[in-house]
């Protein structure tokens, strides 16, 4: 119990910063995405390919503190350079905490970010075990910086981006597709359990940044363009890495 | 002041724009695709992922040290081929394979030094004749008030209607005959479908177990595999089926749920095995491979890998009838002898 004493000035803290009134934000977007991906379960090659991604998101902002969540959608068909496909589907939810310190400069926010991420990977020339995943949920730090510029101040550029250095993984054992665990007898809440490992620094990598451009209409709404590149690498019975980038549309709606 | 905030700005929109398409600047370059590299990746994941070694009595090692010395860096790529293709024939493995473009590697010698006592020719002329009915994938007759089901191929998918209708026929019928003989396999849900009608109560056919790590006993723990009995009609009287060498990989698994049936009785010869679930992957110059990655043992441990063995052998030349299956008769026989 003692261990969690440290706690309660973080809460006391954190009160203030909840409690204050805050601009909630709707974003909207989609556009090109551009994704590589490699499974060494299955291959050594590096699968490539683009196709449309979609993020759903929210964000509220108050003086102190600013809480981001995007819900981020896409299924590309990879190719890899001798033209054998596989299908990826990847979901995720991602967050995004920002504190503003008096310490550090206006523009500049500092923070903490959790990835929510799965990844599956449906290989055509693979008739068992097929498709492989992963799912990780992991925790780190995170930066943003965000200036406005313009006559009116109309024009907002935001950069942020995170670095993921503990958390949990759930993936493909090292030849089937469900994990070890859930290949003999048992719950499936034992074998569940069993079969998560650990997030670890240096072993298992995530990170990402976000560019944003956007323009303020009249009626508070933005419109803008941006790029979202994120890089993972899951180390568990094998390892898998992928990367993407996101060009994408957004409008944000004020609520 | 202001020519700082310029500045500030151009060094922001570089930053932004220098950091686009770093999915391609990261992006890792292909791996060595030589022959030799080839050959290396190959044999380390066999040797890691294979699941048969210790029973077949492989060593690995020593393959390696005789197909190792045939790879050099400027040979063609059908000399690689069949370098590769016999240093993975050395598993003696139906499941394993190596796949290009322009040619497929195999090891057929569970079934190619055996008779196989299946003549398409006949059963069409004497058994199955002209008028016989075409349930889904499975082509059916009355024979001697038997129904006799020839399934050729479990990669053909059986309905729970078509086998609704192969119930519905039982009822006109004394036994069910089914002959497996030659089928090489396919899904294991077929082989489900038809056992699932032939049992009240949950069955244990076999245990099995998968790789778990490069190591030659890395394994998951054993686990059971069962036949769940399916909603509907059902018939509960006495199953034949016939097997031979060449029913292979689902073929030897629905064997095998039959032999755990009390009221079924398997004829012919073994079959070829397959007790191995095939896991596939790819080489770094693009082809792709097959290898065995799991175990399936019966209920008194035996590998499935080496082939079901059935209750009636009937592979002795005097037991040959000219003009006649003899598979089929002696299954008739049974099924008329022990009402």
């Amino acid at each position: 119990m003692k261990n969690f004493l440290f706690l309660i000035p973080f809460f006391l803290f954190l009160h203030p910063v909840l409690a204050q009134n805050k601009k909630h934000t709707l974003l909207l977007n989609t556009g090109t995405q551009n994704t590589w991906e490699r499974d060494f379960a299955y291959s050594p090659l590096v699968y490539a390919g683009s196709n449309a991604g979609f993020t759903l998101g929210f964000s509220g902002e108050g003086h102190k503190k600013t809480d981001e969540v995007y819900i981020h959608y896409s299924r590309l068909p990879l190719q890899n350079q001798f033209n054998a496909e596989m299908s990826a589907t990847h979901a995720s939810i991602m967050t995004y905490t920002f504190y503003k310190w008096d310490w550090l400069p206006r523009q500049l926010n500092l923070g903490w970010s959790n990835n929510n991420a799965l990844s599956l990977r449906n290989y055509q020339d693979s008739q068992n075990f097929n498709p492989r995943f992963d799912f990780h949920t992991s925790f780190g730090p995170a930066a943003r910086f965000q200036t406005y510029f313009g006559k009116q101040q109309q024009w907002r550029f935001a950069s942020q981006a995170h670095l993921q250095v503990i958390g949990f993984l759930f993936s493909a054992s090292y030849i089937t597709s469900p994990p070890d665990p859930f290949l003999h007898e048992q719950s499936t809440f034992n074998a569940f359990m069993q079969s998560i490992s650990l997030f670890q620094p240096f072993r298992q990598h995530d990170l990402g940044m976000m560019n944003q451009l956007f323009y303020q209409l009249t009626n508070g709404n933005e419109i803008g363009i941006g790029y979202r590149w994120h890089y993972t690498s899951l180390e568990n019975a094998h390892r898998s890495q992928r990367s993407g980038g996101h060009y994408f549309f957004q409008l944000n709606f004020q609520l | 002041m202001r020519q700082l905030r310029i500045i500030n700005r151009f060094l922001l929109i570089f930053l932004a724009t220098w950091t686009m398409s770093c999915e391609e600047i990261i992006a890792p370059k292909s791996p060595e695709s030589s022959p030799r590299a080839v050959f290396e990746h190959l044999w380390q994941d066999v040797n890691n992922r294979y699941s048969f070694f210790e029973e077949k009595q492989i060593d690995w090692e020593s393959v390696k040290q005789i197909y190792s010395p045939l790879i050099h860096e400027n040979m063609e790529p059908d000399a690689l081929f069949d370098v590769l293709g016999e240093m993975l024939a050395e598993l003696e493995d139906g499941h394993v394979n190596l796949l290009s473009t322009f040619n497929r590697s195999r090891n057929w010698s569970w079934y190619e030094n055996f008779p196989l006592f299946y003549d398409q020719q006949l059963i069409d002329d004497i058994y199955l004749r002209t008028d016989f009915r075409i349930v889904g994938p499975m082509h059916v007759q009355t024979v001697d008030n038997m129904l006799y089901v020839n399934y050729r191929s479990f990669e053909r998918r059986i309905s729970q209607a078509n086998m609704d209708e192969i119930i519905r026929l039982m009822q006109f019928h004394e036994g069910l005959i089914i002959d497996v003989r030659s089928n090489g396999g396919g899904s294991l849900q077929n082989a489900h479908s038809i056992a699932s009608r032939l049992i009240e109560q949950e069955l244990t056919y076999a245990r099995q177990r998968f790789k778990t790590g490069p190591g030659n006993t890395d394994f998951t723990p054993w686990a059971n595999l069962r036949i769940t009995p399916q909603s509907g009609e059902k018939y509960l009287g006495k199953v034949a089926v016939l097997t031979n060498r060449r029913s292979y990989s689902s073929t030897t698994f629905f064997a095998q749920m039959m032999k755990a049936l009390p009221q079924a009785r398997l004829f012919g010869d073994q079959t070829g095995g397959g007790g191995g679930i095939p896991v596939f992957a790819e080489l770094p110059n693009g082809w792709t491979y097959r290898f065995s990655g799991s175990q399936t043992v019966d209920l008194d441990e035996v590998q499935l890998e080496f082939g079901v063995q059935v209750d009636q052998l009937l592979t002795h030349p005097s037991e040959l009838m000219p003009g006649k299956d003899h598979f089929i008769e002696a299954a008739v026989s049974w099924l008329k002898s022990n009402p």
